[in-house]
């Protein structure tokens, strides 16, 4: 005597508590990391800072809702021996679930642009990071002037490149105030006064002497910054968010079988074991993206 | 078919749309909860509660858990325990040594 279940339902359950260790494993180690080292002072990064949108995860978090809905709506219907509607429904969650990729995909290239990849940040300047650093901004600054002339702080980058290309030891923490501004660094309460990153005279600044940066200016330009803890950052964030989506992707490539089987005249109500099953994985998608929103977007 | 997989043994239309109508209305919460009250400890209590209550519902409901736990519970808690028991064991290298 077993477990009072059919076989392809049990399999699918221990296939889930593998993939339920396998997420928590990694959502647990990246809510170690924030926790560590990470400090009032130097503290781990908030959206604003990598670029990231919470209505944007918000509004994927929405969609993906939407199609665990679909799904069970084409379960329903399956049951029901309504095989159209339920074909349909197929449908929509496999749009649904490619609108979460494409949003998705806008947003890595986003990273992409803004260089806030694994290993490729700029933390500490005073270290030779900072070269490196001031050699990305010139470049990138190089580019900006000759292609982006209509940019609102087109004249405040011109003055920057001048100032890397023609000082005689330019200072990283001052390029990296003046791409985003003292206010942003420091903050309205000034919490982040001896931040490691601030050149000393910006530490003695009041908040009426604020400065503003060239991407308060113009938020679009592709300008890199100083982002403390960037790099652990974004490998936790490539790291959850990229396997959340390959198990997305592997959701509608199972959608797409059932819709290449209904068009060949071969799905009806006897697949119905097989869309319950593909829900389940489909939800259980579901639910590790209810967690991956707020601790990336909103906490 | 299965009389465990049968229709009459999972939830009613109604349940479904129930709680799809309160996982939208929950992730607009915990977005409001954000912008209202900002990032910080606040606002963060209230948004992971709102997201264990999410997911708690998909669990129970969309994934049939309410009807398939009697089934399901000995193969699901030691999973949950054994990713709790991750976490623990790397607290004192990973969080406990910096605070010190």
């Amino acid at each position: 005597m077993g477990i009072p279940l059919p076989n392809g339902k049990l399999a699918m359950w221990l296939f889930l508590v593998t993939e339920i260790m396998f997420f928590t494993g990694m959502i647990g180690v990246y809510l170690l990391i924030r926790n560590g080292q990470p400090t009032a002072r130097i503290p781990w990064p908030g959206p604003q800072d990598v670029h990231l949108v919470e209505w944007v995860g918000a509004l994927n978090t929405l969609v993906l809702i939407v199609s665990s809905f679909t799904v069970v709506f084409a379960l329903y219907y399956l049951h029901h021996n309504k095989v159209k509607q339920a074909v349909q429904m197929i449908g929509v969650t496999l749009g649904l679930g490619c609108v979460f990729l494409i949003v998705k995909a806008f947003e890595y290239k986003s990273k992409f642009e803004h260089q806030i990849l694994p290993g490729r940040v700029s933390e500490k300047l005073d270290t030779p990071q900072g070269v490196k650093f001031l050699r990305t901004v010139e470049a990138q600054l190089k580019e900006i002037v000759e292609h982006h002339k209509d940019s609102k702080a087109i004249k405040k980058c011109a003055e920057l490149l001048d100032y890397i290309q023609k000082s005689p030891s330019p200072s990283p923490k001052a390029v990296n105030e003046k791409i985003r501004g003292t206010k942003t660094i420091l903050g309205e309460d000034e919490k982040h006064k001896d931040h490691i990153d601030l050149p000393e005279a910006s530490k003695k600044k009041s908040p009426q002497e604020y400065t503003k940066g060239i991407l308060e200016i113009d938020e679009h330009l592709h300008l890199s910054y100083s982002i403390p803890w960037g790099n652990m950052w974004a490998s936790c964030y490539f790291a959850m968010t990229g396997f959340h989506a390959l198990h997305v992707f592997g959701g509608l490539v199972v959608f797409v079988v059932m819709l290449v089987m209904a068009y060949r005249g071969r799905f009806g109500k006897q697949h119905a074991y097989f869309v319950e099953y593909t829900g389940l994985y489909w939800h259980f998608v579901d639910i590790v993206w209810i967690f991956l929103f707020p601790l990336l977007y909103l906490v | 078919m299965d009389a465990h997989d049968h229709p009459e043994h999972a939830p009613k239309f109604q349940a479904y749309i129930n709680v799809f109508v309160a996982l939208m209305i929950f992730t607009l919460a915990s977005f409001g909860a954000y912008k209202i009250l900002g990032q910080g400890p606040s606002s963060m209590w209230i948004i992971l509660a709102i997201s264990v209550a999410k997911a708690t519902l998909v669990a129970l409901i969309f994934m049939h858990l309410k009807f398939d736990w009697p089934n399901l519970y000995c193969i699901v808690i030691p999973v949950c325990v054994m990713a709790v028991m991750v976490m623990i064991v790397l607290l004192p290298d990973i969080v406990l040594s910096w605070r010190q």
